[in-house]
Parts: structure tokens; C-alpha cells; sequence
């Protein structure tokens, strides 16, 4: 009733600033406040629905194979579309947070059993990959449900991936990484203009923002981890190409928002991070990593800016541990690196407090 | 005054015709990170990379095999830079913040002076001794010091300690004990911090740091039941179900009283995986496969169920408490 009132109390607000031609749809609005205000979806029960999906077709892929279906490739290729498709109606019938384990289960066993169907049928893995981008995208189009968005945003990536490492094209993947560091970045900052286009559109925001998240880890994963796939060395800075401009589009808004006039500062400070980014130009994943924490941080989205931090601390480390150098050149990076940093703070601190005067 | 979230600001956008600009204007004004918070989040960020590079700068540098270097300098130099930035810390009046991210930086560079006296004097790297070292060293600092990643940083120590123990000196010890050992460990843990935090009020502790412990405490529980299920005679098995059903009971009643889904929802998770081992050591054919599928999914979903009914409950009251 309090959030009832919150709500209210906003949209009289709103017909104030906004003028006549300010329409709303008050009983929709209400309807979705009590709605959720009966099944306010936490963290814990999101994971706690993936958790239980994910198990649950673990062991459904042991029941596959311990009956042999694995091998009747009509059956397979028959259910999984069954429940591909019972999940998506589910899901688009109820959107009830207590069905969502069984739409989870539902809807990843059903890929999987398609999967396994179209192998037997000794289809191509470009086929099957190309289908699986073609089922998740229809899925976000039909429903929107929270997370069944999420794992399809996660299918699609996934098969990209997949597309480009099983036909050995591993330089593409910085083309991967380009294409998701820049819908990244103008999803993020484009907000407003993305969730007013249509209402299933601002549906599919949130599922979506936590969907680009992992597609783009995964992709700097691949990029981050030495030896995971044979990417020419030679090319590794490709997808730095893309993200370090980002990172200094970034470092400008910044600015902007943090109200740095003075000239001078200003180039130091664009120097200071020019000096700090290029030497990753090598480390494409780290400058990635680094994107998702501060644009995450730029919108205020607690969960990117946790993965963001993590991403930057694990593929930095990564990074160092498999760099082919002397430990005392590696010492001398890192603690140079170090006090460019204190720089930073110092600097910050120093022009902080110096505007508060 | 009007306060949007984002929540709000989706909701709306979705039933109306709020025009864009005036969307982009409430997330800006309400949403949006601004300018104090920036500052804040450059500030910690700055810091933590810098002494975090820093620090590891310092460490590789001593790793590497200095030939030259006589080993009372190498220790020396180490040891003075402890000296050095532990007495920043005491008789500075830097902002806490600095002086915590310093400490745990201090921290990391004590492991790398045990690391050099292990080159030098050959006690190897990964020795278990380097880490119980390591970590008696610093547990003065880690009771004084309210923070809680070096908190963490202690708690890594002293579970690596552990599990090297048991795999390079007491091989003697199972996996289910192993597991007992940790999980009790991290327990105590947990307990001690939320005591102090919740009703003695001595520590600020924060809540991501007590479900991670809870969390690592939970696995250590899972696993270790999981194999004592799987392997014949293990005889500590009886006495980590009888412990872990002891904690799982007490995180409940925890849960339910400082109404906490997290707690609920890992101890609730953490028993469904051990019935599915339960179910699959009994029989591992096919239609027992189905009978653990289907179970997973309807017992996940009664979980879940529940948790919304309890959350309904406590709204209610805090209602009714208005």
C-alpha cells in the first residue's frame, strides 16, 4: 500500500511536469505494483530459480543417457521443440516468479535435447549453432519474461562463440568483442531513449543489460586466457582498437559529470590515462573489464559494478601471470603502474578539495 | 519531494507516454551516478589500484633471483618497507579509508618477506608453513583493523593454510574431514562476526562479507556430505551432518529472525543437492534419473514459493508495525 502511494504520488508529480499531454495507464501501473509487491523477486531467488534449473537438467541429461534417447534423434529433436516451446508459453502466459524454475529447466533442457537431436542427425555445428541464435532471438520477441531473456541473450552469445572457435576463425572474436563493447556502452548510456521506443522493449532492458555483461566476459575471456584458443598473438590488440576509445569517451563524460573545467587538468588527466591504457593494448580483456566496471558505475547498476570489479581484478592478474617477462620487468610495470595510479588519487583528491574552497 | 528508482522510472515508461526527455531527466536526476558519488568511488579506486599495483611491483621484484643482492639487504629492504607503511598507518591522520587500504597492502607485502626468506633459506614457495606464517603474522593487524576485504584476505590465508596442511603433511586426513575441519572453521567465523556485529555492536560488518563466508561455509558442507555419501567408511561423516544440521538449523531460525532469503535460500539449496546424492546413490537408472529431475524442479519451485510467502509475511508486519 506504501509503494501504492509512492507510485501515486510520482505520476501526480509527473502530470505536473509534463504537461496536458502526459497520458498514463494508472490501472496497468497499479496492477504491476501489487503484482510485484506479492512476489518481490530478490537476487537469492533469481539464483536460487537458475541454481534449481541448472541441476535439474544435469540430472535430466543423465536420465537422456541412461535411457539411450540419445540415440532416437526424432524423439530428441520432437521434445526439445516441445519444451522450448512450453517454456516460452509458460512464460509468457504466467510471468510468475514460482514458475520460473520449471520455464528455466524447461527451456535449457529443451537446447539441449535439440542439441543433441540435430548432432545425431549429423547436421553441421554452424546449423545448429545458426538455429540456436534464430530460436533465442524469436524468444526475445515473443516473451520477456525476466530471465528467460537473460539465458537467451546468454544462447546467443554463447553460439557466436561457438560459431567462431569451431570453425577456427579466432581472429574473429575481436570483431565479437567490438560488436558487444559498443551495444554495451550505447544500451547503458542510451537508457532513456531505448525504454520509452515500446513497452516490451523497456522489458527486455533489464534482462538484457546482465545478458551484454556476460556475453562480453565471455568474449574477453576468451581474448584474456592465453593458450584457451590459438588467436594470433600478433592480432591480440584488435579488440583494443574498440575498447580503449571507448574507455576515453568514457573518461570524458566522466569529466563532465565530475566538473573539471580547468584546461590544463584536463589534458593531464587524458594523458595520464592515454599513458596507463596503451600499454594494455595487448591485454584487450583487461581495458574490457575495466569498461563494464565504470560504465556500470556511470548508470549506477550495483551487479555490474560488482562483476565489472571482479572481471578487472581476475584478467589483470591473468594477464601478469602469463606475461612472457622477467619477473623484474613485470615488477617494474606493475609498481610504475601503481604510482601512476596514486597520481590519479592525489590529483582527485587535491582538485576535490581545492574546488571545495 | 519525489523519489524515483529506476524500478519506477521502467514502470512508468512502460504505461504512459512519458516523453523521452522527460525519462532521461529523471534518470539523470535520480538514478544516474553524480558528482559526489563519483568522487567517492575515483577516490577508493585510485587508491586500491595503486597500492594494489604497488604492492604486487614490490613483490616480483624480490621474487626475482637477485644474485647480488646480499640476503640481509633483500630482507632488510623488505621488513623496512613493512616498518615503513605500518607506521604510516599508526601515526598518520590519513582518511581510514586510505590507512585500511594501506594495511591490507601491508598485509600482502609480510607474505612477500615470508616469500624471500623461503628463496633464500630454500623452504619452498607453496610450503604450508609459508602461509601459516604468513597469516600468524598478520592477525594482529586484522583484529584491529575494521575492513572488511582484508578480513577476507585472512580468511583465504587461513583456509589455503588448512587445505596445504592436509595435502602436504596430514595425508592421512579424508575429504569428509577436511570438509568438517573448513566448514567449522569458516562457521565460527561467521558466528563470531555476526555477534559482534548484530548484537554487540563492536564491528561494522558488511553484509556481502558475512554471506561469502556463509556462503564458502555452505560449499565446504555440501561437498564434504556429498562425498561421505559416495565413498564407504568415512568416519566423520555422523559428525559433520550432525554439525552442519546443528548450523543449518540456527541459520534458519537466523534468517527467518533478521529476515535475511539468503540464508534460506543456500541452506535450502545446499539440501536439495544433498538428497539429489542421497537419490542417485541408491540408483542411478533411468528412472530414478527422471523421479531427481522432477524432484529438483518442484522442490526448487516449493522453496521459492515459500520465500515469496515468508517475504509477504514481513511485509505484512513491518505494515502492521507502522
Amino acid at each position: 500500500m506504501k509503494r501504492e502511494q509512492e507510485i501515486k504520488d510520482l505520476l501526480d508529480h509527473l502530470q505536473q511536469t509534463e504537461g496536458a499531454s502526459f497520458e498514463f495507464d494508472e490501472a496497468g501501473i497499479l496492477g504491476e505494483v501489487r503484482k510485484n509487491e506479492s512476489e518481490k523477486a530478490s537476487l537469492a531467488t533469481k539464483v536460487l530459480s537458475i541454481a534449481g534449473g541448472f541441476i535439474a537438467t544435469l540430472s535430466f541429461l543423465g536420465f537422456i543417457f541412461a535411457v539411450g534417447f540419445e540415440k532416437s534423434e526424432i524423439i530428441l529433436l520432437f521434445t526439445g521443440l516441445i519444451f522450448i516451446g512450453g517454456a516460452i508459453y509458460v512464460n509468457k502466459e504466467f510471468d510468475k516468479l514460482i514458475l520460473d524454475t520449471s520455464a528455466i529447466s524447461a527451456y535449457v533442457m529443451g537446447f539441449l535435447l535439440l542439441g543433441i537431436g540435430m548432432n545425431q542427425f549429423k547436421l553441421d555445428w554452424n546449423v545448429i549453432c545458426v538455429t540456436f541464435i534464430l530460436i533465442s532471438s524469436a524468444t526475445l520477441l515473443i516473451t520477456q519474461g525476466n530471465i528467460l531473456s537473460f539465458i537467451s541473450v546468454i544462447i546467443i552469445s554463447g553460439s557466436f562463440i561457438f560459431l567462431i572457435i569451431s570453425n577456427k576463425n579466432y581472429n574473429l572474436i575481436h570483431l565479437y568483442n567490438a560488436f558487444f563493447s559498443i551495444l554495451l556502452i550505447w544500451s547503458y548510456l542510451n537508457e532513456a531513449k531505448i525504454i520509452t521506443l515500446s513497452k516490451e522493449i523497456c522489458k527486455l532492458y533489464n534482462p538484457v543489460r546482465t545478458g551484454l555483461i556476460f556475453a562480453l566476459i565471455i568474449g574477453l575471456f576468451v581474448v584474456g586466457k592465453r593458450d584457451l584458443v590459438k588467436i594470433s598473438a600478433d592480432y591480440v590488440w584488435l579488440s583494443s582498437i574498440v575498447t580503449i576509445p571507448i574507455l576515453l569517451y568514457l573518461i570524458y563524460r566522466i569529466i563532465q559529470i565530475i566538473k573539471i573545467r580547468n584546461q590544463k587538468l584536463k589534458i593531464l588527466i587524458y594523458s595520464l590515462s592515454a599513458l596507463i591504457l596503451l600499454p594494455t593494448a595487448y591485454a584487450p580483456a583487461i581495458s574490457g573489464a575495466l569498461l563494464i566496471l565504470l560504465v556500470s558505475f556511470f548508470v549506477n547498476y550495483k551487479t555490474g559494478i560488482a562483476i565489472g570489479a571482479i572481471a578487472t581484478c581476475y584478467f589483470v592478474t591473468q594477464y601478469y601471470y602469463d606475461l612472457n617477462l622477467t619477473l623484474l620487468v613485470k615488477s617494474l610495470i606493475l609498481f610504475s603502474t601503481g604510482v601512476l595510479f596514486l597520481l590519479f588519487y592525489f590529483l582527485t583528491d587535491q582538485s576535490m578539495s581545492n574546488e571545495k574552497v | 519531494m519525489v523519489n524515483f528508482d529506476r524500478t519506477s522510472i521502467h514502470l512508468m515508461t512502460r504505461y504512459s507516454n512519458w516523453s523521452e526527455q522527460g525519462v532521461d531527466k529523471a534518470l539523470k536526476d535520480h538514478v544516474i551516478s553524480g558528482i559526489s558519488a563519483w568522487k567517492d568511488f575515483l577516490r577508493i579506486l585510485f587508491i586500491a589500484l595503486g597500492i594494489g599495483f604497488s604492492t604486487a611491483g614490490i613483490i616480483f621484484f624480490f621474487a626475482y633471483n637477485w644474485a647480488d643482492l646480499h640476503k640481509f639487504v633483500k630482507i632488510g629492504i623488505m621488513e623496512g618497507l613493512v616498518v615503513i607503511t605500518a607506521l604510516i598507518v599508526v601515526l598518520t591522520s590519513w582518511k581510514p579509508m586510505v590507512k585500511n587500504i594501506l594495511l591490507t597492502g601491508t598485509t600482502f607485502l609480510v607474505g612477500g618477506m615470508i616469500a624471500v626468506f623461503g628463496q633464500i633459506y630454500q623452504t619452498g614457495a607453496n610450503a604450508y608453513d609459508f602461509f601459516l606464517g604468513w597469516t600468524m603474522f598478520v592477525t594482529l593487524w586484522v583484529i584491529v583493523t575494521e575492513f572488511a576485504p582484508l578480513w577476507l584476505t585472512y580468511l583465504v590465508l587461513l583456509n589455503t593454510t588448512i587445505l596445504l596442511y592436509s595435502v602436504q603433511v596430514a595425508h592421512h586426513w579424508s575429504m569428509v574431514f577436511i570438509c568438517t575441519l573448513l566448514f567449522g572453521l569458516n562457521t565460527v567465523f561467521l558466528l563470531a562476526f555476526i555477534w559482534s556485529s548484530k548484537y554487540k555492536n563492536l564491528l561494522a560488518v558488511p553484509s556481502w562479507f558475512t554471506n561469502l563466508i556463509a556462503l564458502a561455509a555452505i560449499c565446504f558442507s555440501t561437498i564434504g556430505i556429498n562425498i561421505g555419501i559416495f565413498e564407504d567408511h568415512q568416519d566423520y561423516l555422523w559428525l559433520l551432518i550432525l554439525v552442519a544440521t546443528i548450523c543449518y538449523v540456527v541459520e534458519v531460525i537466523y534468517g527467518l529472525k533478521t529476515k535475511s532469503r539468503f540464508y534460506l535460500s543456500i541452506i535450502a539449496l545446499s539440501v536439495i543437492i544433498i538428497i539429489n546424492g542421497l537419490l542417485i546413490k541408491t540408483s542411478s537408472r533411468e528412472g530414478m534419473m527422471l523421479f531427481v529431475t522432477l524432484f529438483n524442479i518442484s522442490s526448487v519451485t516449493l522453496v521459492i514459493h515459500q520465500l515469496i510467502a515468508i517475504q509477504k509475511k514481513w511485509d505484512n508486519e513491518t505494515r502492521t508495525g507502522n
